[in-house]
């Protein structure tokens, strides 16, 4: 039965043969790979492999961390892929305060240059247009908070 | 005189770190906190909490008066800055001392006269301490300064006078090409800080960052606690450190921190602090500049040598004579630190916010974990990103970075995006594991430090553990709960 997984914000397939309560058996990366749940302790689960070899991570809220790696899984859906912050891109890539506001409505701009800049955690961000075009909008003034994702600015 | 109570004019993790020594030589504490700091360990571990209220840093923790005014109020008889916020203030430490209290750290003096990066390298000439081969004279001419750069040895760099960040810095590896790269170099320097006076130096090339504690007493003495390297760095922020120094001859060693204490001693200085040098694959070192304050990365030197660097602290500023000969002081086995930070190293590194769910615990011996947070902390943007350190010891380098991958399985960090995978990556990159570390070392490996594709099979287990033991329900980006059907199957052991 294949499934979609969200893993690390990609979205991966997984063909599972079969499931219970303590084993799983399923296809994945070209080969079939089965584990039984040998032991599950608050966060910690420890399962093993049909080699007998034994792995122990740990699952908290969306986060598999264990054998030296991440893994954020979730079931994917749509509208669970998160969209990736876009740098350079109009929008806000990180949530944090508008520092300085270089254009004005109107203004002719070129591919490349700062329309804002974004300050968050003592960083400054340059958020610049990805096209030649003119100012339609700046939607924040010096000052304003934003959120992670919102669009500061439009270019027509 | 007998410190009893210490104010700490600072908050997460080295709040935490003040408070514990503190309490360890019976020392009441006073914390200070901003609003939106109201529930981080820092307020509640001390014995007495203030709100600084809320508003910029000005007007909180760098609050001078609001923070003198506090300290008057509880009876403190000291204040620790921490670092950063008011650490290296000359004019705060002056403050605290006008106003009968104890600055726990050097004096403003050594302060002022370190605080100048310039400065600071005219100071310690005199003690016979090696400089980065260079010119810094006010001579701008083209020809002048070709010159200069052929005296000094190619390759150099040239550097904006005045300010920093990269910015009106040019690296030039032949005389053909230095008067291009010092028009640039001026044109940029004179569009970011309005003045294009450039100074050129030797780029000395694979730099490593060494760098050595020093602690002084007001008695005369003046140690030091051996070396620190700091050169796995990112836009000039440490990510990992560690001591001993790797592939460092005993002489070197010997020889880097002998210069650290002349300078301590030449500028009489008092408290805890930091000398950092820059070497060059050669091991020819050269004085970079001091730091008057405990650092982040202190706890390496902590593991290693066995003291409490805090503790020294409070002693020295008690006025005690250090019951210490250099000999004493003694490097055992090896130590790395981790700065576990709030940040998205697969995206441009940019910081990233949330609740953390879960820290998690390091169960191996000898791994400390050095933390202003606790679980269901939230991290917003107000703050430095830093969420903790996670330091390990052990015998023997590679079994450090051993014990530090198994911790990074264990401090998970779960419900924000931090860099520990990225920090894993590092670790078990062979140039790091051979020791062939400098500070370039992520910009020049940043392609073998790209994370693996979602598809690996190296994820098989991850599924896996996925599918068995999910949790019973995941929380999307828009906050709404959803049921996982395969681990709402009854009869789940646990």
């Amino acid at each position: 039965m294949k499934r979609n997984l969200l893993l690390n914000q990609t979205v991966v397939s997984v063909n599972v043969g079969m499931i219970n309560a303590e084993k799983v058996s399923f296809e994945w990366a070209g080969s079939t790979h089965s584990f039984e749940l040998i032991q599950r302790s608050g966060d910690t689960v420890v399962l093993r492999d049909a080699h007998g070899v034994q792995h122990r991570l740990q699952v908290t809220s969306g986060l598999v961390s264990g054998c030296g790696l991440d893994a954020e899984i979730t079931d994917a859906t749509a509208g669970s892929k998160k969209k990736p912050a876009v740098l350079g891109g109009l929008n806000a890539p990180m949530p944090g305060k508008v520092f300085k506001v270089l254009v004005k409505t109107g203004e002719p701009v070129t591919k490349g240059q700062t329309l804002l800049v974004l300050e968050a955690m003592k960083m400054e961000h340059a958020i610049k247009a990805d096209k030649d075009g003119k100012v339609r909008k700046i939607l924040f003034q010096e000052g304003d908070l934003v959120q992670g994702g919102m669009t500061l600015a439009e270019l027509e | 005189m007998k410190i009893k109570k210490i104010l700490i004019a600072n908050r997460g993790e080295i709040a935490v770190r003040v408070i514990k020594s503190a309490r360890a030589m019976g020392i009441k504490t006073v914390a200070l906190y901003a609003d939106d700091d109201a529930k981080l360990p820092h307020v509640w571990m001390a014995d007495e909490a203030h709100c600084l209220g809320t508003g910029t840093l000005k007007e909180t923790y760098l609050n001078q008066a609001k923070i003198l005014e506090v300290a008057k109020n509880t009876k403190a008889d000291a204040i620790h800055p921490g670092y950063g916020f008011l650490s290296e203030n000359a004019g705060f430490c002056e403050a605290v001392e006008k106003a009968g209290l104890i600055f726990i750290g050097p004096t403003a003096e050594a302060i002022r006269l370190m605080g100048d990066k310039i400065g600071s390298k005219i100071a310690v000439e005199k003690y016979n301490v090696p400089m980065i081969p260079g010119y810094h004279g006010s001579n701008q001419d083209g020809a002048f300064l070709s010159g200069e750069a052929k005296r000094i040895g190619f390759p150099v760099l040239i550097k904006a006078s005045a300010g920093g960040g990269g910015k009106g810095m040019r690296i030039v590896h032949a005389e053909s090409e230095f008067l291009e790269a010092l028009a640039s170099a001026k044109s940029e320097a004179a569009k970011a800080f309005s003045n294009d006076a450039v100074l050129i130096e030797k780029y000395v090339t694979e730099p490593r960052h060494i760098e050595v504690q020093v602690m002084s007493d007001t008695h005369g003495q003046h140690f030091h606690l051996f070396e620190r390297e700091c050169s796995i760095q990112r836009r000039y922020q440490k990510v990992i450190e560690e001591t001993p120094a790797p592939r460092l001859s005993i002489e070197t060693q010997k020889a880097i921190c002998q210069t650290a204490v002349e300078i301590a001693k030449g500028i009489n200085y008092r408290g805890a602090g930091t000398v950092e040098f820059i070497m060059g694959a050669d091991q020819k070192f050269y004085f970079l500049e001091m730091n008057t304050r405990l650092q982040v990365e202190h706890p390496i030197t902590e593991m290693v040598t066995g003291f409490d660097l805090v503790g020294l602290q409070i002693q020295v500023a008690s006025g005690e004579k250090l019951n210490l000969k250099q000999s004493d002081i003694r490097q055992n086995g090896h130590a790395i630190e981790c700065r576990i930070c709030a940040e998205d190293p697969d995206n441009g590194f940019l910081p990233t916010v949330g609740t953390i769910k879960k820290i998690g615990t390091a169960t191996l011996k000898d791994v400390r974990l050095d933390c202003g947070y606790v679980d269901g902390s939230v991290v917003g943007v107000n703050y430095d990103p830093m969420l903790a350190k996670l330091i390990a010891w052990a015998p023997t380098r590679e079994e450090a970075i051993n014990k530090m991958l198994v911790a990074l399985d264990e401090v998970v960090f779960a419900g924000l995006k931090s860099n520990r995978d990225y920090l894993r990556r590092l670790l078990r990159h062979s140039d790091f594991k051979a020791g062939k570390t400098h500070t370039h070392f992520i910009p020049d490996h940043s392609e073998s430090l790209k994370p693996l594709p979602a598809d690996s099979k190296e994820f098989a287990v991850h599924v896996a553990a996925y599918l068995l033991a999910g949790t019973k329900t995941s929380v999307s980006s828009e906050g709404v709960a959803k049921k996982n059907p395969w681990t709402s199957l009854s009869g789940l052991r646990n």
